[in-house]
């Protein structure tokens, strides 16, 4: 393993993404901004406290999706991704670089819903939830990054946009994140729990409530391997055809 | 042996790409791959970097396989488009490259050597053509290579843009590096004193320095004009055909008679497909 070069290319994704403000204001900023709007009139700190772990989740879905689905999507088929096979690096190390990056804008998104849920709302979380929720989050980020390289490889650069906005919206809502599962309405409260997102949110919320959250994380864990399996197909498509 | 090609072939589906190639590049040779658009030139060149595999026939770059990380780390290769990331300046494209090398060279002492080092702090999508392709060369060039692969490094350049390339290449050369790369410029290969290899529909078709391509074709180029239209052949006795053109008594007008050219003797070798 080049460590000075992952190190190297993670700097450099990350500097990057922060010159991009079209990039990183969707990630860091959106999800903070939803819950001040949606978050303050809510008086009852259990439900405050599961409110904000809820965006916390959306935050992190969001950085794992738009970094891999967007992002891997859109740079995959460009010349400067091809220059970057001719160097003496793999495509793993490149592709650690890139974990690091996201899981980074992970913790600072995450982190920022926290820290304005604690101004704008009455939650009341102890520093071991917090920790807790930090850790379950960025855990739970993983199977998201693989359904993001299942979007980046399955659907043209195009396409990947508007699909990874409507996966996210749509699992958000149907998930319980948006809306706490138990104000959704009767059909999207049915299929709420074989959502993804659901799993997570149930994970995040467990990590607030001091309550058990490893059955719904093993959930995810499958989901997470499925998508992987999806995902590694779809590159292996995408290579033969590229550099065969 | 820097590289060595045998018997290699390339098919895209029913395409054939390159077909039946030998070809060998010893150390501190400098080699110009020449071809019609199609001739098979990128796919070859993206066999040598390990992009692309061979359908059938092998290729040897340091006595391995081009996709080794040891071989690699000895190369040196420019993107044939540019797309350089957007957010990023000159300075950090280059200690982002360098880092994937074992023991780069000082980013400051390459991008002076290439003329970019006022330019350092720029971002890649504010420089000119000629800006860009000096900085493709000089990331090729970030780790001292031992073989530097350039597909088309002079496509598209201004004269003076063309000579800034051609010299660097030549400072290449004279200090041990060997060269390969790719050309739609026949004059280049006199300027540059490189062997040159014609590629014509996936085949080596010749393999020589450029006087012996002009060899290929003995003769001279005559031109004439009759009854307003203007005729243009290669003969290997021009003599003989204008005594005949007196002969047959035909109205000739602006007769015109000159050497080779190192065109014509690609286009004898193409079959008339132009660089």
């Amino acid at each position: 393993m080049n460590f000075s070069a992952i190190i190297r290319f993670s700097h450099y994704g990350i500097l990057g993404i922060l010159r991009t403000p079209a990039q990183w204001i969707p990630m860091v900023v959106f999800p903070s901004m939803f819950l001040a709007f949606f978050g303050s009139q809510i008086s009852d700190p259990v439900l405050a406290n599961q409110v904000v772990a809820s965006y916390v989740a959306f935050a992190v879905i969001g950085v794992g999706l738009f970094q891999f689905g967007v992002s891997v999507a859109n740079e995959r088929g460009t010349p400067w991704e091809r220059y970057l096979r001719t160097l003496p690096m793999s495509a793993f190390e490149r592709f650690v670089a890139r974990i690091i990056t996201a899981l980074l804008f992970s913790l600072v998104a995450g982190g920022i819903v926290v820290l304005m849920g604690s101004l704008t709302t009455k939650m009341h979380m102890s520093a071991t939830e917090i920790v807790l929720l930090g850790i379950v989050s960025v855990v739970g980020t993983i199977p998201f990054i693989a359904m993001g390289l299942a979007i980046a490889y399955w659907f043209p650069p195009k396409a990947s946009m508007p699909v990874t906005n409507l996966l996210y919206l749509v699992g958000a809502v149907v998930g319980g994140l948006w809306i706490p599962p138990q104000f959704l309405p009767h059909p999207l409260a049915v299929l709420s729990p074989y959502f993804p997102t659901r799993q997570f949110g149930e994970a995040v919320w467990a990590a607030v409530r001091d309550m058990n959250f490893a059955r719904p994380l093993l959930w995810l864990a499958l989901f997470g391997a499925i998508m992987l399996v999806i995902a590694v197909i779809g590159y292996r498509r995408d290579q033969r055809t590229r550099f065969a | 042996m820097i590289l060595e090609m045998q018997q290699v072939r390339k098919t895209y589906g029913t395409t054939v790409a390159v077909d039946d190639v030998h070809l060998t590049v010893k150390r501190g040779e400098m080699v110009a791959i020449l071809g019609p658009n199609g001739a098979g030139k990128t796919s070859t060149l993206e066999m040598v970097l390990g992009l692309r595999q061979p359908t059938s026939g092998t290729i040897r770059v340091f006595g391995s396989d081009p996709r080794d990380r040891a071989v690699r780390s000895r190369i040196g290769a420019t993107p044939q488009e540019t797309g350089y990331p957007g957010a990023l300046r000159l300075r950090e494209i280059g200690l982002m490259v360098a880092s994937a090398y074992r023991r780069p060279c000082a980013i400051d002492e390459v991008f002076t050597r290439f003329g970019l080092f006022e330019m350092r702090n720029r971002v890649a999508s504010t420089l000119s053509g000629g800006e860009l392709r000096r900085l493709n060369l000089a990331l090729s060039f970030i780790a001292s290579p031992e073989f530097v692969v350039l597909d088309e490094p002079t496509t598209g350049l201004d004269i003076g843009s063309r000579r800034a390339v051609w010299n660097s290449l030549r400072a290449a050369v004279d200090a041990g590096t060997t060269v390969l790369f790719s050309t739609h410029y026949l004059e280049e290969i006199d300027e540059l004193d490189a062997r040159v290899i014609v590629m014509d529909h996936g085949r080596i078709c010749f393999d020589g320095t450029s006087a012996q391509m002009r060899a290929q074709i003995s003769g001279k180029r005559i031109s004439y004009v009759v009854d307003g239209k203007e005729e243009k052949i290669v003969s290997r006795d021009a003599d003989a055909f204008v005594r005949d053109l007196v002969i047959r008594n035909i109205s000739f007008e602006n007769l015109c008679i000159e050497a080779i050219r190192l065109d014509d003797a690609f286009l004898a070798l193409t079959g008339g497909n132009a660089a």
